[in-house]
């Protein structure tokens, strides 16, 4: 009679347990926690929210159109500084990757002292040291100067991660490519490099997702990324808060719009099993 | 008559005066110790059997005439001399290892796991770099040069294990891949070869299959299909059936045979006895990576010879 009871109540529980309205609930509970922390926080805190100040700064509607604002602006260096600092990570990382699995010594040997050099400093200091040494002897100005900075910092992280995946490549698929005659060009570009790539984009777009939050350290030499522009806004205005989570909010845009398109990049590549 | 059709290339192609000359040591009720053979009567009966009886008119073993034959002498396809392999850790993989293949011969390698099999295999082909002495391919020197291995890689095509196919390759393009890259053939005439191959290894129908979804044989089959997309002279198999299940080992070992029957240069590490006991011209055993004994596969598993290969053969058979 008991143990029958039990059942039955088992039995309940399951099926509450996988009907949907179940996770609904438990999501909604989870926002309204969340609000309520909010609430009472700003509440203690006893701060003026001025919202409706927000979007002017990012752009505004005017008889001549739109008008962007100094966050727009600033986004769109935080755009570009990222995304061509990506392309040189991966370049730069693919290469490190490269030379530190190749068998001459000195091509592992620099590689390796670029690694560790990089990996081992802060980047602030890297983009000081660029900017103020390096920069007057190159010639380069703050733009590259930061892109430089940035993808050296990164590209160190990103050949880490090729080489991981590299290496995850079974024996026999080289065996099989080497039996083959394939050049070792071919191998990489045919066999190796194919393969690891699957294995090798999800870590690489967490990288990719550091580079374009670690690029809010360009402020520092005055670049004008978002970073800096909110900061510039915030000296003239003192919409702190407002303007300090509306930025994170951007930053949240671009980082997960780019985890999107690798997702479906992911699915492109899948291999059949 | 695999054997004959296969001696008959071997002779036909070894001689261009119609004259060739081998030296037979003790074999027949005679004792022949040298034979001419006159090649054109040969050539119109294609039948070793037939010539045989034309000029010899006894009834001696065919095989072990032309094992015997070409023993010493001959076109030696693979020239291994005095090659030693030790693994870092110190195991001794092949000590002073010589032999000779002949062009056409399908040769079985045989022996307990850890004797150096898969190791003097993947020797030919430069997978493992030998510590000493010389291998020839082809009258090509298997050195340091990249050129030479270029080449030799191009002239062996090689059979694993574990298939090895590439995942991310469907079969026409795991085919293909080669035939583009190194031979720099034109797409519409590499997949013109690549479906003959597989038609020969029967499973032109998967062509646009990735290797995953097909089975363990026909893995296999497309593995034999690439290799042999390359041309090569050589063909080497490493175990090539001990991965699969027991019904699939059939369907490889017939595209081996195939290939055998149409004269290609087979050397095969298998535990396939009857494969070794039907295809092959000559076995090997080795152990600790020696050659223990050597012989036709008729003398090797009726009469062998060390007390060795005696207590083996009662194992495995």
């Amino acid at each position: 009679m008991v143990e029958s009871r039990h059942s039955i109540s088992r039995g309940l529980w399951r099926k509450i347990h996988k009907s949907p309205l179940f996770d609904i609930t438990q999501f909604v509970l989870l926002i309204v926690l969340i609000l309520w922390f909010f609430a009472r926080s700003t509440e203690q805190l006893g701060y003026n929210w001025q919202w409706y100040q927000v979007p002017r700064y990012i752009f505004q509607m005017t008889e001549d159109g739109i008008q962007f604002g100094p966050l727009w602006e600033g986004l769109m260096i935080t755009f570009r500084i990222s995304a061509i600092s990506l392309v040189l990570s991966l370049v730069i990382g693919l290469t490190t990757a490269l030379l530190r699995l190749s068998h001459s010594f000195v091509a592992k040997t620099i590689a390796r002292v670029y690694l560790e050099l990089i990996r081992n400093t802060p980047l602030l200091i890297q983009l000081f040291f660029i900017y103020f040494v390096l920069g007057p002897v190159l010639g380069l100005s703050r733009f590259p100067s930061a892109v430089l900075a940035l993808s050296l910092f990164e590209g160190a992280y990103a050949s880490e991660i090729f080489r991981a995946g590299i290496v995850s490549i079974r024996r026999g698929q080289w065996e099989a490519a080497y039996s083959l005659g394939l050049s070792l060009f071919d191998t990489y570009k045919d066999i190796v490099l194919p393969q690891a790539i699957r294995r090798i984009l999800p870590p690489l777009t967490s990288q990719a997702i550091s580079l374009i939050k670690d690029s809010a350290l360009v402020s520092t030499i005055a670049i004008y990324d978002l970073t800096m522009q909110a900061q510039a806004v915030i000296a003239e205005t003192f919409l702190t808060f407002e303007l300090w989570f509306t930025v994170a909010g951007m930053y949240l845009i671009v980082t997960a719009t780019l985890s999107i398109i690798v997702n479906i990049m992911e699915n492109r590549f899948k291999m059949v099993t | 008559m695999a054997v004959c059709g296969r001696i008959f290339e071997i002779v036909s192609r070894r001689c261009n005066d119609n004259q060739l000359v081998v030296t037979i040591p003790n074999i027949g009720p005679r004792s022949i110790q040298r034979l001419c053979i006159n090649i054109t009567p040969l050539r119109k009966s294609h039948d070793l059997r037939q010539f045989h009886k034309l000029f010899l008119g006894h009834d001696t073993d065919i095989e072990e005439l032309f094992y015997m034959a070409f023993k010493d002498e001959g076109d030696n396809i693979i020239v291994v001399d005095n090659i030693s392999k030790t693994f870092p850790g110190g195991v001794k993989a092949l000590v002073d290892f010589s032999t000779k293949i002949h062009r056409g011969e399908v040769v079985v390698i045989i022996g307990p796991s850890g004797s150096g099999k898969s190791t003097f295999l993947r020797c030919l082909n430069g997978l493992e770099e030998i510590d000493s002495g010389t291998i020839e391919i082809d009258g090509i020197p298997l050195d340091d040069n990249k050129n030479n291995r270029l080449e030799i890689r191009k002239e062996v095509g090689m059979v694993f294990q574990l298939f090895n196919l590439f995942p991310h390759l469907t079969v026409l393009e795991n085919i293909n891949l080669a035939l583009r890259r190194v031979r720099k053939k034109s797409k519409e005439e590499a997949i013109r070869t690549s479906m003959n191959l597989l038609e020969k290894v029967g499973i032109a129908e998967k062509v646009d299959n990735y290797p995953s979804q097909l089975s363990g044989g026909q893995q296999q089959r497309v593995a034999i299909a690439r290799a042999l997309a390359m041309m090569p002279k050589i063909m080497l198999f490493d175990e090539a059936t001990s991965a699969l299940d027991p019904e699939m080992i059939g369907e490889v070992l017939d595209v081996m045979k195939k290939l055998a029957r149409e004269g290609m240069t087979m050397v095969c590490v298998t535990h396939e006895m009857g494969f070794a006991r039907e295809v092959s011209d000559r076995v090997i055993f080795m152990e600790a990576g020696r050659i223990v004994e050597v012989g036709t596969a008729k003398h090797f598993f009726t009469d062998p010879n060390e007390e060795r290969t005696k207590l083996f053969l009662s194992q495995i058979l």
